[in-house]
This record gives C-alpha cells, structure tokens and sequence, in this order.
C-alpha cells in the first residue's frame, strides 16, 4: 500500500484545515488562532483535536480523497462535534470516549451527506455535525456518568486557571471597555462558533479573519449588523446569552453567500442583505420546536438558506450574469474574486460551448442583439449577417434579385458540434422586398450543443439544406446556404442561441466563443463577446504551429535556460537551467510545475486559446514570467492582431494597496493590471517560420499607469520559447525548450 | 462658342441587319477622366503615349476577388503573378493588400525579394530554374514548384550540396476539360506521372512536399473547368495523406481567370461572357468542399489570378497622328501608341475611346500604330467617330501583361503613371531616352 501514506505535511495540513475549514478557509494562521481558542477550555479543545483525529484517521485508513482529507473536509464537522461534546461536559475519561463515539458517527454522516448532496453539487456544510450533536444531547441526560459541566459560569475561575492574574486583568479591562451591545454580541456570536462563551474568543477569531481575509471578516460584520437591525426593527426580543449561540448562523450565512460559494460582488452583498431576515425567522421559528426537546437548533438555520439558495441557483436556465458560483475553489473570497474579475469569460466553465461564426470569410453585422427591426423581446438576443463590400453596400448592381446579393447562396456552417433537432428545407425565397410572415422563419436549421444551448440558423436558401433531424455534425461543417426565405426582405443569415430545441423558440443571451473584429483594416481578438450591430467579423484561423507549441501534454518536460542581467539579487537567483513539468492533478486541470522552486501555473486550452488560469508560487519564479507572458494566447494565424486581458490583480500587487482593495474588492477594483498581446509575426498562413509577439502588462491605480513590463516572445518550428522582459534596468531572458 | 468641328462627308452603305432608328443607339463611350483626372492633364504633364493605372481600381478588383473566395473557403491566400506586371510600384499595392509573389524566373525571383517580400511567401513556378536560382529559393525559404523530373534532380542534388531542407510542391497538368490541354508543365495527373513524381519527393531526405498546383490555362472562359482541376487535385492531396499519413498545406489553382477584355473572334464583347470572380470561386471552393478531404484538414487555395486583376486598372493614353483613307476607302488612322507597348493587341480587340465629345457618327476604321512595319494594327475594324489629328484617346484594359511583354522598338517606351487613392499621380517608370538606352551599349574601339 505504497500509495496510502501521507506525508508529515499532509497529516498537519489536514488537521489546521478541518480547523480553518469551519471559516471556509485553509489558513494556517487561521487555524493556529482557532486552536489556540479552542484551547481556552480545556475539555473542548481537547474534545476537538481528538474528535478532527479520528475523523482523519478514519478517512485516511478507509481510502478516502486524500486531497479533501488534506484540505479538512473530513475533519471540521467532527471538530464541531468534538468541540460541542467537550463543552457539555466535564473533562474524563468517558468524556473523550464519548466524543470518539460522537466523532465516527459524525464521520460517517459527513460520508452519507457529501454523498447525497455532492450528487446535486451541493456542499455538506455542518449537518453532520447537526445530526452529531443533535444525538448527543438528546441522550446526554442519561449518561450519568458524565458531568455536566458547569463552565461559562464561572468565567472568572477559568481565566485564571488559564492564563493567571495578568490575564484577568485583560480580560476586565475588554470587558469594560467594549460596551457597545452591538460589538458585545459580534464578539460572542463568533466565539460561540467554537463553543466560547467570552468575549475574547471573538475577538482573537475576528482578528484571524482580518488576517485570513479582508472580505470575510467584512461579510462577517455585514451579516451580524443586518440581523441586528432585523432584530431591533421587527422588536425581536433578545438576551445576549441566548442570542449567542445562534447569533452565528448569521455570520456564516454571510460569509457562506457573500463571498465564498458564489464570487463576491455587489450583488451577493446584497443578497446577503436580502436573505438574512429569512435566517432570523427560521432561527426564531426552529428555537421554538427545538426548545420542546430541550435542544438548540444550532446552525441549522444557515444549512438549510445556504443549501436552499445554493440548489435554487444551480436550477437557472439562463446563464448567470451575477451570483456566478465559484468556478475555481481558491479558498479565498479575495482570490476567488480577482480570479473571476481579471475576466469572467476566461472561465470555460461558465460557457459549455465555444461557438464560432456560422460562416467563412468576413460579414457585416446588420442587425445585432435589441435590434431596431425584429431582435426584439423574447428574441432580441440575435445577429443578422450580411456581406458587404468596402463601400458597406450589400448587393452588386441594382439588387432587385438575390444573385446581387454578395451573402446570397453562401456557406451557413455549423457553428458547434452537435446534433441536428430540426431541418426545414422547402420554403421558396422570397423576391426582393417581400416577406413571408406564414412560415416567418423560413428554411432554418437547429443543432443541439449542450443541454439548453442550441443554435438556429434561418432564412436559409430554397433546397439548401445539406443535413437532417438526427445527424451529429462537426464544427465548420456546411448545413445549407445564406438564402431568403421566411420574414426576410432581402437575403441575410439569421442566427441564434437558444434553450429549446424548436424553430419559433425564444433567444438566450450567449456569446460566441472566438471571432476577429475588423477595426480600420486591424482586426482584434475577441473571446466569448457579443459582437454588436455594424462590426464587420470573421472567425479566425489555427496556427499549426502554434496549435503544435502551446499544446502542453502531460508528462512533458521543459528545459528551462534563464540569464538575468540586474542589479537585484532576488533576480540574479533566478539565472540557470532547471526543469519545468507538465501534470495534471484530480480535477483534469492541466498546469506546468517548476522542479526549481515548485512554483505552479495552471493553463487551459479550448482549441482555440491558451490562458494560464492561475499561479502559485513566487513573484520571482522563471514560471511566473512565463505564466504573465502567456497569459492569454490565441492560436489564430494573424499578423497585426491584438488581444487584452487582464491579470487577476493579486498576482501584481502586495502589502497595503491589496490589503486595502480586498476591503472594496466587491464593489470597486482600483488597482488593475491590464494584459496586451501583440501577434507581431504569425508565420503566415501556412504556418512556416518563427512566430513573433509581445506583451505589454501594465499596472495601473485608479486607471494611473505605474509600472509596465515589456515582454517579447518567440516561437519557432521547434516550439522553443524565447522569451525577453525588460523593466528597471533588469533583463531575463528565457530560453525554453523540449526535454527529449 | 467653340467653332463646331468639321467632320468630312462620308457615304456608307446601309447594310440589313443594323438596327435602324429605332433600335440602339450606337452611343459612342467617352473616357475624359481617369479617377476624377481629366486625360488632358495627365497627357500634358506626362507626354503621349502614357501608360495609367489606377491604385483605386486595383485595390477595389482585389477586395472583391478576396471577399468572392474567402466568403466561401475558409483559407484563401492570393498570389501576386509578377509576370502579369511587375513594376515595382504595382507589386507593393498588391503586397500591400496581403499577396504573396509568385515568380517564374530567377530575375522575378530577385525582384519580389528586393521589393521586401518575405522569401517564404515567394512562389517559384516555371520550367526554367537554374542552380543558382535553386540556391537564392531555398536559402529564402521559398515555396519551389517543380515542374518536370530534371528539375526535381538538380534540386535534390542542390539541397544536399546546400545541406538545407526544400519546400516543394509539383506542377500538374490535367485535363479540365477545355481545349487546348497545357500539357506542356508539370507532371500529368491521368498518366500517373504525378503520382509518380509525389511518390519521389516524399521519399527525397531534403524536400518537404507541401502543397499542389495546377494552372490549366489562360483566359479560361468556363469556371467549372476549375472545379474539374479541384477535384482532380483534391484527389492527389487525400491520396498523399491515405499514403504517407501527411496533409499537405495548400492547392494551388494558378491563374487564367478571363478578365473583360474581348478575345479576338469573339462574338460577344469579354465584359458580358466572361465568369465573375463569385463564379469562379464558387466553382472551386464547392469542388474543395465537397471532396473527400475532411473540413478540419482543408487545405489552403492558393490564387495565381494576373490578368483579371490587374488588367482593368491600366490605361493608355494616346495622340491621333493622321488620318487616311485606303485604297479601298476604308477610313484608317494612326496613332502614336503601336503593338510594341500593347502586346495583347495580338489577342484582344482593345478598347479604344475618345476622350471628349464626338459626333454620334462612326464610321468602321483601321487604326495603326506609328512603327515602321506592316504588323502594327491595334484594331484592324472598330466604328469609331471621326477624328482629327492631335485628339487625344484612351485605350482601356491595358493593365496585364503590356508593360512586361513590351518591346523597346523603334521608339522609347513612355512613362508609366500611377494615380493614388488621394487622386495624386505619380511616374512610376520613367520614359526611357537614348542615354538609358545606350548605358548597356559597348562599341569596340576600331
């Protein structure tokens, strides 16, 4: 069983992280503070850290994900059980027999739930621990053996007992100085998180999510302030005792929809704000049938909005705009959030398909989504495409009939792979002028992509139709020809996505994945946009070569040359010849790891692109000039082209500029860093010779310019990469070539 | 008021036949403007005989031969056919718009690199490549088309003394189905010599195969004998891949697409029989579409298109010289423009105009140029008005071929005139004088 062992780091890892995990986080430093809290009682602390052990253990000697028994999945809920046990109460010997019991039956909940809920793409939250404790306390009168503890009371005692006289002192001097009710019970509310009845636990544990991050420790505050003013608006009344122990639900709830399931912004704020009020009234209403069996409801009032919301967002037809889910687990709402804002449409999981232009050669958008003539209402998310000349007329001659018409008799291709749902083929084209409003949408072809993405093109030409209900069709593959049929005075191509497979369905608002836009004779690369009225736009072509260089497989090794010429010690480190790795770790993402230094650059490639996704490691790495180089790569042929990103902000900036952002981050980016691409030489269309680029990264406070890093590229027939940036008087240069 | 011209009686017999007054008008077609230049200027300041070309109208022909081929095929790239004209000034607006060169020799090899094009967007066609010519395309990367086995020899054996790798693609000459088959470069598809041939270079260590290429003919005036060529090479390019698991790059059609000149014999004038370049397109790209090749392995369509690109955008000016009368009372006139600048004269009954009003009365006429020699007819029957010395006229479609083909004979060649998108004029090859002429001369000293 070679592949069973853990290593030291993942045994610790994994047990800080069933600690920082209650907070959604994987922070060390987090999970010291909360252990240290823990450890404010010594039963409970005890009760935890034995309980997240044999969580682990279990996970571990059973086989389960290592990666989410690393990252304490398995062990936060036996944490709470544990913590929850040891505080009702006092410490013995039966005491921790009983939280071991506890901790395997929580164990296996944890199983049962991620089971049941991860089948709808739910997280298990804590009601594991909920059913756990639910259990133990319901039996706890008869467990006569056991004490009920009566700590809490005597809060003096234990203080003393703990930390002696000189932390009384401290104690007295927070508990006089912090009057305010509202700051009183935010304090308690968190610390009963972990079972801490003072108003120290709170503090330290706010302090550590300040420290872990800035938008928790801010949504935490949102969270408790809203049901607070709920509270007091709606003449709730609450003592701060018995306020406390549910007083977290609110917290979490904020946290758990604010900012960590969903990607922070204005909108989840304000969801929070919206959902709160519903999270008093089931902690009021559940208090009521709980207390009938002398239970408290716990968190169970935040399992069950977080679980509901989250389930009722995952059922939305339309793609989501805002309130998008995490795409890409970062652990952090901040990371989380620059990830996704640097550009929402660099994720593929947001867009199943990768749509291109249904046709070849450049058209001219004459109608575009809201459009004045018939995109309008239930279908206004819609194109009309027309050929034009470079005078922007559309027909030759008089263009009384449809042979003057450049688009007329065209190619209509399949803009994705798919299958054919329904085929019309025998309405005559109109004469000039005329319009069919029976059959209004003429000829037209649909092709199913995904679940609820289909496409439709219309107004196809009389007979065109080269395909049937049934067929599976390739991408770029001809379905018929640009013809006149339908509500169409004169010829153009119709084309729409759309959620139902039938002619008249209504339009959905989803982009294409990949075309140029012709701007004064340059074209420019747009990804997953929406081409607007009156852009003239083409689908791009591969590059063999660089389809050939930027396709990282697995296993796949890179020699890595690198000089520095600079001043600077921390780059001169960097100088030497050193192997880069391409893996893929358990999701299928694919990423190249430094053997150097064990810097990480996550990538994806959709055929038609190569974005580095991510980047963890140090600022100074080779991989990470590489990963700021690369960053967005089209695999086009196309000289004079560009194309723009920009780079999650956190990769660029550090220390107060970030630690201030991340306070605003859902509501305003003021520090950017913008990506620009120039394809200065793409080898031509037959994809010969070196290929040519450079990249300018700018890094930019409330859109002022403060720094730029030049970066030139070069790609050959080989696929060495011959990479040079320059700022501050510092040159690298690296070489990167294939291992064989 | 001006003094009305004087136009000497003629008597012309009616023939039947001709509409009568109620018929067509024979509207005669003026030329007085060249781009918005009046003629008169431009021959004031440049002297008659003057070759013009218009920037606008070259441009204008290839945007609409692009948008024909690429709003059909995905993969289009055009190839500027140097011999059709090579003056540098013409050269760079086509390499301006995106094409390649395409050169036969290695003169028109040397002249496309210096006017900057990237030796790996040459293509090296013809019959006649020497060692050295060998050398400069594959020390430039160009794409070479071999046309028969000896050349296929010297250029394996020059790859190897060069230790360098060639791009070639081969020649084929195939039955398209018109008359006369140009079987004359090129390995032949239906004796299976080009198998034959492919079958050797992909085998040869030195020679990357990367594409085919036919030329069927000039002047083709059927487009579906390019869907015939497509198929055919279609074919070849999918039997490669079947037995050497290797996708070539690209098919090249070459040229010959009609422009509107009229051929001589020809019953209907060139502008209304000859294809569009929509239907040209539409021949091959469905041929290509429809073969057996798979759309993601497409090849690129390489165009070699000369005449029809260039032809309409040239224009000579010209003087009347005389007027005369044959033996036979047929009206004849000569004019200071002879066969020695308009090698197509051979072929096309040219288009000759007055530039400014005239008498809706034509009368059938001879007009010569000015050479010393019986051969020098530039039309030897076309109605035209009467005319009188010095009056100024332009000859039409004169853009292909003619300032290649030329002959410095008995008179300089003129100027050469090119009108730019802003309507400013510029010489782009000036006339030549007895000093040119002789700087190549050398008298032995007796």
């Amino acid at each position: 069983m070679k592949n069973n062992t853990l290593s030291y780091k993942q045994i610790l890892s994994s047990i800080l992280n069933s600690y920082s995990q209650v907070f959604f986080s994987s922070s060390k430093l987090l999970a010291a503070f909360l252990i240290l809290i823990s450890f404010f009682d010594y039963g409970a602390g005890m009760g935890g850290l034995i309980a997240v052990l044999i969580a682990n253990s279990l996970a571990w000697v059973l086989g389960y994900n290592k990666y989410l028994l690393s990252s304490g999945l398995y062990g936060f809920n036996a944490l709470l059980v544990g913590l929850g046990v040891g505080i009702l109460f006092e410490p013995s010997m039966q005491l921790f027999l009983l939280v071991a019991i506890s901790a395997i039956i929580c164990f296996f909940l944890t199983i049962v739930f991620q089971g049941v809920l991860g089948k709808y793409g739910l997280p298990f939250l804590s009601v594991p621990f909920l059913i756990t404790i639910w259990i133990v306390e319901l039996s706890g009168v008869n467990l006569t053996a056991l004490n009920i503890s009566e700590r809490g009371i005597f809060v003096y005692n234990e203080l003393y007992a703990l930390g002696g006289q000189h932390f009384v002192d401290f104690y007295d001097f927070l508990e006089n100085n912090i009057t305010s009710s509202f700051l009183r019970i935010y304090f308690h509310s968190l610390g009963a998180i972990f079972f801490q009845a003072h108003l120290l636990a709170g503090i330290v544990i706010s302090l550590g999510l300040l420290i872990y991050s800035r938008i928790t420790f801010v949504l935490s505050f949102l969270g408790f302030s809203v049901a607070y003013l709920f509270y007091n608006i709606v003449g709730i009344e609450f003592d701060s005792l018995g306020y406390t122990f549910i007083g977290f639900n609110y917290i979490l709830t904020a946290i758990a929809i604010g900012g960590y399931f969903l990607v922070p912004g204005r909108v989840t704020f304000g969801w929070v704000i919206v959902l709160l009020p519903t999270v008093v009234l089931i902690t009021i209403s559940t208090q009521q049938i709980f207390l009938m069996f002398k239970l408290s409801p716990y968190s169970l009032p935040f399992n069950m909005v977080v679980l509901m919301f989250l389930y009722a967002l995952k059922l939305r037809e339309q793609r989501p705009k805002h309130l998008v889910e995490t795409p890409v687990q970062l652990g952090k709402p901040e990371k989380n959030l620059y990830l996704h804002s640097g550009n929402t449409k660099r994720f593929p999981s947001a867009y199943p398909i990768s749509a291109s232009l249904p046709f070849y050669g450049e058209w001219t958008i004459n109608q575009g989504h809201n459009g004045e003539h018939t995109h309008k209402g239930a279908w206004r998310h819609a194109w009309d495409f027309v050929i034009t000349d470079r005078n922007g007329k559309q027909f030759k001659g008089s263009g009384d009939f449809h042979e003057d018409y450049f688009c007329f008799g065209k190619a209509v291709l399949a803009s994705f792979e798919g299958t054919v749902v329904e085929a019309i083929n025998d309405i005559p084209d109109n004469i000039i002028g005329d319009i069919n409003t029976k059959n209004n949408w003429g000829n037209s072809v649909v092709i199913k992509h995904a679940e609820y993405i289909y496409s439709k093109v219309s107004h196809l030409k009389y007979h065109s139709v080269e395909v049937k209900v049934g067929d599976i069709i390739k991408q770029g593959q001809i379905v018929g020809r640009c013809g006149n049929s339908g509500r169409s005075p004169y010829p153009h191509l119709h084309f729409q996505f759309q959620a139902t497979p039938y002619i008249g369905s209504t339009t959905i608002d989803y982009p294409f994945g990949h075309f140029l836009l012709k701007e004064e004779n340059k074209y420019s690369l747009k990804t997953f946009e929406i081409p607007q009225k009156d852009q003239i736009v083409a689908n791009p072509s591969k590059n063999e070569m660089l389809k050939n260089a930027l396709h990282f497989i697995p296993g796949q090794r890179l020699k890595v040359t690198v000089e520095v010429e600079s001043d600077k010690d921390k780059w001169q480190k960097q100088a030497g010849t050193f192997t880069w790795l391409v893996e893929t770790d358990v999701f299928n993402t694919t990423y190249i790891r430094c053997e150097k230094d064990g810097a990480l650059a996550y990538l994806h490639n959709n055929g038609d692109l190569h974005y580095f996704t991510n980047f963890i490691g140090a600022k100074n790495s080779a991989l990470y000039w590489f990963f700021i180089t690369l960053f967005k790569v089209p695999i086009g042929f196309l000289p004079n082209s560009k194309i723009s990103d920009s780079i999650q902000l956190n990769m660029m900036f550090g220390g107060v500029l970030k630690f201030l952002q991340d306070f605003i981050s859902p509501i305003y980016l003021f520090l950017k860093v913008d990506y620009n691409l120039n394809i200065k030489d793409a080898g031509g269309i037959l994809s010969s010779g070196d290929i040519e680029m450079s990249a300018l990264i700018t890094k930019k406070i409330i859109g002022r310019k403060v720094k730029e890093f030049n970066c030139e590229l070069k790609i050959n027939q080989q696929a060495e990469f011959d990479i040079t940036i320059n700022f501050d008087q510092t040159n690298i240069k690296i070489l990167c070539q294939n291992e064989l | 008021m001006e003094k009305l011209k004087y136009e000497k009686p003629v008597i012309s017999k009616i023939t039947a036949g001709v509409p009568n007054k109620f018929g067509l008008s024979a509207k005669q077609k003026i030329i007085s403007e060249i781009d918005g230049i009046p003629v008169s200027k431009l021959m004031d300041e440049y002297g008659s005989p003057a070759f013009i070309i218009s920037e606008k109208t070259i441009r204008d022909t290839y945007a609409e031969a692009k948008r024909a081929f690429e709003t059909r095929y995905p993969k289009v790239q055009f190839a500027w056919s140097y011999k059709t004209n090579y003056l540098d000034a013409v050269c760079s607006i086509f390499h301006d718009e995106g094409s390649w060169a395409e050169v036969v020799s290695g003169f028109e090899l040397e002249k496309a690199l210096s006017n900057g094009v990237n030796g790996s967007n040459i293509i090296f066609n013809g019959p006649e490549k020497s060692e050295e010519d060998l050398t400069l395309a594959i020390n430039h990367n160009a794409c070479i088309h071999i046309d028969h086995f000896d050349e296929l020899y010297l250029l394996i054996e020059t790859t190897r003394k060069l230790n360098k790798k060639a791009r070639v693609a081969i020649r084929v000459n195939l039955d398209a189905g018109i008359y006369p088959i140009w079987d004359r470069f090129g390995f032949n598809y239906e004796n299976g010599e080009a198998w034959n041939a492919i079958n050797r270079i992909m085998l040869a260590e030195n020679l990357e195969m990367i594409g085919l290429h036919t030329h069927i003919g000039t002047y083709i005036m059927v487009a579906s004998a390019y869907a015939i060529a497509a198929t055919k090479l279609s074919n070849l390019y999918m039997a490669i891949h079947r037995k050497f698991d290797h996708w070539l790059k690209y098919i090249d059609l070459g040229g010959g697409f009609a422009s509107k000149n009229t051929l001589k014999g020809a019953y209907m004038p060139g502008s209304e029989t000859c294809p569009t370049f929509d239907e040209y397109a539409e021949a091959i790209s469905n041929a290509i579409i429809s073969s057996e090749i798979p759309h993601e392995n497409l090849p690129v369509l390489f165009l070699e298109t000369g005449r029809a690109m260039v032809d309409d955008s040239g224009y000579l000016l010209t003087t009347v010289i005389a007027n005369k009368r044959s033996t036979l009372g047929r009206r004849t006139m000569v004019i200071d423009a002879g066969v020695n600048l308009l090698f197509t004269s051979f072929w096309y009954n040219l288009g000759v105009y007055p530039s400014k009003e005239v008498s809706s009365h034509v009368e059938e006429s001879t007009i010569y140029g000015p050479l010393c020699m019986n051969i020098d007819v530039i039309r030897d029957a076309i109605n035209f008005p009467s005319s009188k010395v010095g009056d100024q006229l332009v000859i039409e479609r004169v853009g292909a071929y003619n300032m290649t083909q030329w002959m410095q004979f008995i008179t300089f060649r003129p100027n050469v005139v090119l009108i730019d998108l802003e309507g400013k004029t510029h010489i782009i090859r000036k006339k030549e004088n007895l000093d040119s002429l002789q700087s190549f001369e050398m008298n032995p000293k007796r």
